[in-house]
């Protein structure tokens, strides 16, 4: 099995419980025995989701971003901006919705993982080669 | 770590990490949508075998 790239779209869809799908590919990768199968999170993607739930939403998010050795999570700092901007790059103009998904392309990209999202284009417009699992 | 890492997943950790699933969610594994998640992650093991043969 293969890691995810969870986009702030999906982790609204997991935090608003909306998408049995999401769920499905977390309890997947969750239960996956012997070796971690990675769930990625970016930083910025995550304070995307963040923004767009409601507080009563939290505990599942968090328990999301506390399961050991499974959840990653992706921080944009002072050593990752330079490689984040080469995917941002290719958006300019851009906007802050950019840095996100420049973040998950990044993220993706390190980690050779594909991306689940609802939302594929503002990734396949950074980063044409990238793998993307649509969430149906 | 990323796709090209196989990182040991202890199963202490993988049993907690499943009951605090449980716990939040409120509701057992959907096992019928977590085989369609298997079958389209085998479609990507898959394109990348092709990719690279």
């Amino acid at each position: 099995m293969i890691g995810r790239v969870l986009d702030s779209s999906a982790l609204v869809a997991w935090g608003r419980r909306c998408s049995p799908y999401v769920e499905a590919s977390v309890w997947s990768r969750v239960g996956h025995t012997e070796y971690v199968v990675p769930i990625v999170v970016t930083a910025p993607a995550l304070a995307a989701a963040l923004a767009q739930l409601p507080a009563d939403t939290a505990p599942v998010l968090g328990a999301l971003l506390r399961m050991e050795d499974v959840t990653l999570v992706d921080d944009l700092t002072s050593h990752t901006a330079p490689d984040v901007a080469e995917a941002l790059r290719s958006a300019a103009p851009f906007t802050a919705e950019h840095v996100t998904a420049a973040s998950v392309v990044h993220a993706a990209r390190r980690r050779c993982l594909p991306v689940l999202t609802f939302d594929p284009a503002p990734l396949l417009a950074l980063w044409p080669g990238i793998e993307v699992e649509v969430i149906p | 770590m990323d796709a090209r890492e196989q990182v040991p997943y202890p199963e202490e950790h993988r049993l907690a990490n499943l009951e605090l699933l449980l716990e939040v969610l409120g509701a057992e594994p959907p096992t019928e949508l977590m085989e369609l998640v298997r079958l389209r992650d085998e479609e990507f093991a898959a394109d990348r075998d092709h990719h690279a043969a």
